[in-house]
């Protein structure tokens, strides 16, 4: 009773090594290998052997003579690493570190190259995740009007992806492309996972969850290019800005997704595209198609998705997304005497929806359908464009890991051309070489202004370096 | 005798608590989730983002497992890089608890002792490489009793209130799994040494466990598809070293093994990837399966 502290520490200490002392935590008692056949004999624990438990003068004396048993294999571990807590206590740089023997009956792992460091670690130590993705695709057409044809346009992401705090993620995206000479932070946000339960922050510049497709990056389309509806009406790659997102997850119950993202956004007051008022019925300028896209540089987003499973192999999801702010373009609206361009900029404000439906159908073997469709409404107020709605019905059928082949049917209207609407029908195949490496081809027959029965092709490589991951992709 | 009807009720309703939910497991694999069912018995339930015979490397996140690992209390991972998808959820999930070092977090593969973990640089030329090792370890029921012990300790962390319950139905896997070990030994020892050829490296914990060795894959590298000079390399090699035993892990196509088939001789068998049913039976079931075809595949 003099020492109740030490005799109750090294109880504690024990009951965690010790299967006799630890007879009521049976999940603490060290599960030992059983011997691989054709590995050296391991060394018999004595089971009878006595706890070479070392005297402790504090100890009283009925605790000092009490016998604990416990296998060798975890005495000598516990010796190891009593021995190399005292090495790392000299903290001798240089010091040779007694290696550790695997244990007994782990020879043959052993021999074969088992690491014995901790699960998950890797070998470096306070590095984000840094990742490079190369999308680099050639494009045919027969539309002579279209700048892009026959070329070949490359463009890079860079990704520094890690965890700044427990629970806080930072994401930056960096977008080059050097035929364009464009070269910018495409998103970098800040994620407060769980900020309670069920709600992430986000803050920082980052796609707006705005359609079913709406934050996904290029490299991770089912096809090779922006869908037609929202390059006209939406923008070319993504709704973007700086600002804040919340994403809270509803508490509709386990078997129901249904997550509410609200959102306000700032992209800046650069015009979003460009008018040709001059000649409103070709929207491609003479040149390559100019898709106007929303312009919106200050904007509130909203967008519910939910989602459930129907049984194992079936999954539904449904979305309705809405966007309304501040729109600026450019307006074209002639030639000066001078020959010179004549432009204006438009501001008003613009009210922008989408509905999506997805339903994926899993079948065995990685075999994986996928139907979606998206619609989207463009209807703005005091800008010289024109209420304007498109939609795309996409199929997708993963026939294996590497394979797949899909539908992509679109079409949509330019909101600086009334009453001009293009479309276009595509069948794409992608063979995914692993989980970094991909080549798709894209041949696309469609109408558009100016060029009826026009037909495109591309190819598309997409390489990554390193890890890379975005939300649910 | 209005106050005592009240108070009546009140006791009644005080008494009549509703009974606690069951903790909730979200396990990455089904073979956790059978395991997790094992050490929860009735206490938990156990829901598995992939599910059975789906390829654990690939899986595509889906919106419906995000609500399912919101509401759990446990999540189970497989580790070493084989969900790494499971991030991707976590994340979306906003569940504190269940991040990485949450109180509701488990890596299974904690204390495995690990192989093929690359002891140099590995990059894409090395095929679909996991950094820190092979991740089948659920294959070698040794191992299966390991991933328990980590389950075991993440239920009592989230549930202390049935630590009991939990820590017999541990004991209880664990002695199930001792019981069936000597009859798998007595099974395979006939077999032990001789080589056998599978389609990835799936079995290799398994393999080693019991004495058998492999002697190759149908994947030149892991995760990359067999090609005709591998195959046909691999066909020559084994007329040579007269190796008989080809076994395809279900989820692979079977044209390559057909393929090995026509150019070495050696029969194939084609082994199960999954548990049918997550239980701790639904585990021995897989491991009785996977040396029935085993034996099929050497005899």
């Amino acid at each position: 009773m003099r020492y109740p502290f030490s005799v109750l520490g090294l109880s504690l200490a024990l009951a965690g090594l010790s299967p006799a002392l630890a007879q009521d935590n049976p999940e603490d008692v060290p599960i030992l290998d059983e011997p691989l056949p054709g590995a050296p004999a391991p060394a018999t624990p004595a089971p009878a052997a006595p706890a070479p438990v070392a005297p402790s003068a504090a100890m009283p004396s009925a605790a000092a003579s009490e016998t604990v048993t416990i296998p060798r294999a975890v005495w000598e571990q516990l010796l190891r690493d009593v021995e190399n807590l005292k090495a790392g206590r000299t903290g001798a740089p240089g010091a040779p570190t007694a290696p550790v023997a695997p244990a007994p009956t782990d020879a043959a792992v052993a021999a074969t190259g088992t690491s014995t460091a901790a699960p998950g670690s890797r070998n470096y130590l306070l590095l984000p995740d840094i990742s490079f993705i190369g999308d680099t695709q050639y494009l045919f057409s027969t539309d002579k009007r279209d700048e892009g044809r026959n070329s070949l346009d490359t463009e890079g992401e860079i990704g520094i992806q890690g965890y700044v705090y427990p629970n806080v993620k930072y994401d930056t995206f960096i977008v080059g492309n050097p035929g364009e000479g464009e070269f910018g932070v495409e998103e970098a946000f800040l994620t407060y996972l769980g900020a309670r339960k069920g709600l992430n922050v986000q803050i920082g510049r980052k796609f707006a969850p705005f359609g079913r497709t709406g934050e996904l990056h290029p490299h991770s389309w089912l096809y090779s290019r922006q869908v037609l509806p929202r390059q006209n009406l939406v923008a070319g790659e993504a709704l973007v800005g700086n600002g804040i997102n919340f994403n809270y997850l509803l508490p509709t119950g386990k078997k129901f997704f249904a997550r509410l993202s609200l959102g306000a956004f700032s992209g800046g007051e650069e015009p979003g595209g460009r008018l040709n008022t001059s000649d409103p019925s070709d929207p491609f300028e003479g040149g390559g198609p100019n898709r106007v896209g929303a312009g919106l540089s200050r904007f509130y987003n909203a967008r519910l998705w939910m989602g459930t499973s129907l049984g194992q192999k079936n999954e539904i999801e449904l979305g309705l997304s809405h966007a309304r702010g501040r729109a600026f373009i450019e307006n074209f609206t002639g030639f000066g005497e001078d020959g010179s361009e004549i432009v204006d900029v438009a501001a008003g404000r613009l009210n922008l929806s989408g509905f999506d439906v997805s339903l994926r159908r899993y079948l065995r073997n990685n075999k994986r359908i996928l139907l979606r469709g998206e619609y989207f409404r463009y209807n703005p107020r005091d800008l010289p464009t024109t209420k304007s709605d498109g939609y795309y019905l996409l199929g997708n059928y993963r026939f294996n890991r590497f394979n797949d082949i899909g539908l992509l049917h679109e079409k949509s209207d330019f909101v600086n051309a009334p009453g001009e609407t293009e479309k276009a029908t595509s069948l794409i195949y992608t063979r995914n070489f692993n989980e970094r490496y991909y080549v798709r081809f894209m041949g696309t027959r469609g109408d558009r202004p100016g060029e009826s029965n026009y037909t495109e092709g591309r190819v598309q490589f997409v390489i990554g370096l390193g890890p890379h991951t975005h939300e649910l992709e | 005798m209005k106050l005592s009807k009240l108070l009546f009720l009140g006791a009644l309703l005080f008494w009549v608590q509703p009974a606690r939910a069951a903790t909730e497991v979200v396990a990455s694999t089904p073979e956790l989730a059978a395991i997790s069912k094992a050490v929860g018995g009735g206490k938990v339930s156990v829901y598995s983002i992939a599910k059975p015979n789906q390829d654990y490397h690939a899986i595509e996140p889906r919106p419906s497992d995000v609500s399912r690992i919101a509401r759990a209390d446990l999540v189970v991972r497989a580790g070493l890089s084989l969900d790494v998808w499971m991030d991707s959820l976590m994340n979306a999930a906003g569940n504190g608890n269940l991040n990485r070092g949450g109180r509701g977090y488990v890596d299974a593969s904690t204390g495995i002792p690990r192989i093929e973990t690359p002891s140099g640089s590995i990059s894409g030329a090395s095929g679909d490489v996991h950094p820190e090792g092979n991740p089948h370890y659920l294959y070698d029921p040794i191992y299966a009793k390991r991933a328990a012990q980590n389950i075991v300790r993440g239920l009592i962390r989230v549930d202390a209130g049935n630590a009991s319950a939990y820590r017999a139905n541990y004991v209880a896997f664990n002695r199930a799994i001792d019981n069936k070990m000597d009859d798998w030994r007595r099974a395979l020892a006939p077999y032990a040494g001789r080589p056998i050829v599978t389609y990835h490296l799936s079995y290799n914990y398994f393999l080693r466990r019991f004495g058998i060795r492999q002697y190759g894959t149908l994947e030149p590298k892991p995760g990359i598809p067999p090609s005709a000079a591998h195959l046909s390399q691999l066909a020559s090699n084994m007329k040579r070293d007269r190796v008989r035993g080809v076994l395809i892990e279900g989820i692979y196509p079977r044209r390559f093994a057909d393929l090995i088939k026509r150019q070495s001789g050696a029969n194939y068998e084609v082994g199960p990837y999954s548990v049918q049913s997550y239980t701790g039976q639904g585990y021995i079931n897989l491991i009785d399966n996977l040396v029935a075809r085993t034996r099929a595949a050497l005899g």
